[in-house]
């Protein structure tokens, strides 16, 4: 309970309180409003089903399915943790156990840039940099000497594809994954390291023992990055390609759900029942991100009462 | 040597090898931007900063109207978006055993989880369609969105930073509720304030994916109401980047020099402020 005198101060605050909770309010009654149509009209086929058939001439003429971009978000993802999450490790072990005090700190500050950079810059590095490169050092050898694997059984044609999106989502995400396994690094107290140390392992057995004791937060870095990875927009939607594309072939393009809602979504109004396909996805992706930050941050909390702080 | 030392080299080695494969794409970024977008800028002359963008094929003309808009937009967000978050997070701060208070907490901090297209989407919703038009406006309520988060766990973290003596001693003399926290915790915390609405600011100058449906993409303009029309540097080089014309592609390069300039000096000035010791 408020004591009286308090309660003109927490009155005068609440308006900006009930802000923060009618923007969470109108989102979910748009998304929920918008998406309604084409779930009702599409069912589960909607996500099942690759098809993208837009028509101005009616509802009856049109056909949607998510499955696509569904699965490039999905592959594009899991690409990115997956490269991220040894170089994310990396880095947390070598600043915290193995760099001087200097390069400890120019470490930080260009992992915080990197975190902060804005995104449409990695994309059009990614672009105009990233694939040609991609292109002629990795996708096209691999594509000659290993082409009989599925993965690289595809012509890298523009080098827009999965596995650029993949790996520009990596670099994108290393800072927050840097972070989440950073935090829980320091929270393992001095004495089990010390244990560790004095029984005369070496750093190798260090590091194990090290991320044995964390890894619930590595679990955590994992799923928040996949979040962030998936919610990405603009710089994926530069170097996936745009193509409603399901292939194991990591040099072929594809789409996902973001990059598609950032690139039709403007045009969606002149299709019926395109935007609120959109919706729909962006529907998905919100569960999705939730999802993943919800048992991120169960795993980060079970760090933090193991260690007691 | 024995096994277990062998493998400790390597591993060490490996590790060293990965934390530089993992910073050296931005430096290569960097370098990128500032190789491809410097020739831009040199070619162009200061005119690149106050004209018009050129059409296809047709030299390298400027991108004055998306500058303004990226500046404006950075303004007006500011203005929507920090208050809003200041007082929230006071208002998290102050009362941190009220259920709303609670929940204000954990859903600022949610905001982040919400994918910044699926924010441009929301205020196309509420605001673009009813409106029946594109506008600066929309495309700064999307961006406060954006920041509330950052601001406000950054003002939290400042105003819980505060010792509780400094709240007891102004108390002590007698003041009100509102007066200690805006006059004593404000003024004490304001090192980590001002690098919350910083970073907040940095990050609503690059933003790109919320102002897609918001802006309207005019930018032959410079938007000079909150109902106008308007553009960012970032859709700018979103939108150029994607065209065949290699005239547009080096307008975006240079746009992006110049954006990831704006970036850099807004991190620089923050740094300051955290770099120094608190209190």
């Amino acid at each position: 309970m408020i004591p009286k005198v308090d309660r003109g101060f927490f009155l005068s605050l609440l308006p900006f309180a009930a802000i923060i909770f009618a923007l969470f309010a109108l989102l979910a009654y748009v998304l929920a409003h918008e998406s309604w149509p084409a779930l009702e009209r599409f069912g589960i086929s909607l996500f099942t089903e690759n098809v993208w058939r837009p028509s101005e001439r009616g509802v009856e003429f049109v056909k949607y399915g998510l499955l696509a971009p569904l699965y490039g978000t999905l592959v594009t993802s899991l690409i990115a943790a997956a490269i991220a999450l040894p170089l994310s490790v990396s880095t947390v072990f070598f600043m915290e156990e193995m760099a001087p005090h200097r390069i400890r700190e120019l470490f930080s500050s260009v992992i915080d840039l990197m975190a902060g950079l804005p995104t449409i810059i990695y994309g059009l590095w990614g672009l105009e940099v990233m694939i040609p490169l991609l292109r002629g050092w990795v996708m096209s050898p691999l594509h000659e000497h290993l082409g009989f694997l599925p993965l690289f059984a595809c012509d890298p044609l523009s080098g827009a594809s999965f596995l650029a999106a993949g790996l520009l989502l990596a670099v994108m995400i290393i800072p927050f994954m840097h972070g989440v396994i950073k935090e829980a690094y320091r929270q393992v107290p001095r004495t089990y390291k010390e244990a560790a140390l004095s029984l005369g392992a070496t750093r190798y057995e260090y590091f194990r023992i090290m991320v044995s004791l964390i890894r619930p937060a590595v679990i955590a870095a994992v799923l928040l990055g996949l979040g962030r990875a998936a919610s990405e927009t603009v710089a994926v939607a530069l170097v996936v390609g745009n193509a409603f594309n399901i292939s194991p072939c990591l040099f072929a393009p594809g789409y996902t759900i973001s990059s598609l809602i950032a690139n039709q979504f403007t045009e969606a109004s002149f299709f019926p029942l395109m935007e609120n396909v959109m919706f729909a996805g962006s529907l998905v992706l919100l569960a999705l991100g939730m999802l993943f930050s919800g048992i991120g941050v169960v795993m980060m909390r079970r760090v933090r009462e193991l260690y007691g702080r | 040597m024995d096994a277990r030392e062998i493998k400790e080299k390597i591993f060490l080695a490996v590790v060293v090898i990965l934390s530089l494969a993992a910073v050296l794409p931005v430096f290569h970024v960097f370098l990128s931007v500032i190789w491809n977008g410097l020739g831009v800028i040199m070619k162009a002359g200061p005119r690149f900063l106050l004209d018009v963008p050129p059409a296809p094929n047709a030299g390298l003309g400027g991108i004055a109207p998306s500058l303004a808009g990226t500046l404006l937009l950075a303004v007006l967000s500011s203005l929507l978006g920090i208050p809003l978050s200041l007082f929230a997070a006071v208002f998290a701060v102050e009362f941190p055993d009220n259920p709303l208070a609670k929940g204000v907490r954990v859903l600022s901090k949610a905001l982040l989880e919400i994918p910044s297209v699926v924010v441009g989407m929301l205020v196309y919703a509420i605001l673009v369609v009813p409106m029946g038009r594109f506008s600066m406006l929309a495309g700064a309520l999307a961006l406060a969105i954006m920041m509330i988060p950052y601001v406000t766990t950054y003002v939290e973290q400042a105003l819980e930073g505060v010792p509780f003596t400094y709240r007891e001693a102004g108390f002590a003399l007698g003041l009100s509720r509102p007066k200690v926290v805006f006059d004593i915790m404000v003024g004490i915390a304001r090192r980590g304030i001002l690098t919350g609405m910083l970073i907040g600011f940095a990050k609503v100058l690059g933003e790109t994916a919320p102002l897609l449906f918001t802006l309207g993409r005019d930018r032959y303009n410079i938007p000079l109401g909150p109902l106008d029309y308007g553009d960012s540097i970032s859709l700018l080089i979103f939108d150029y980047a994607q065209t065949p014309y290699a005239n547009m592609h080096q307008v975006a390069w240079g746009a992006a020099l110049v954006l990831t300039l704006m970036f850099l000096a807004v991190f620089l000035i923050s740094r300051r402020f955290t770099e120094e010791v608190f209190l």
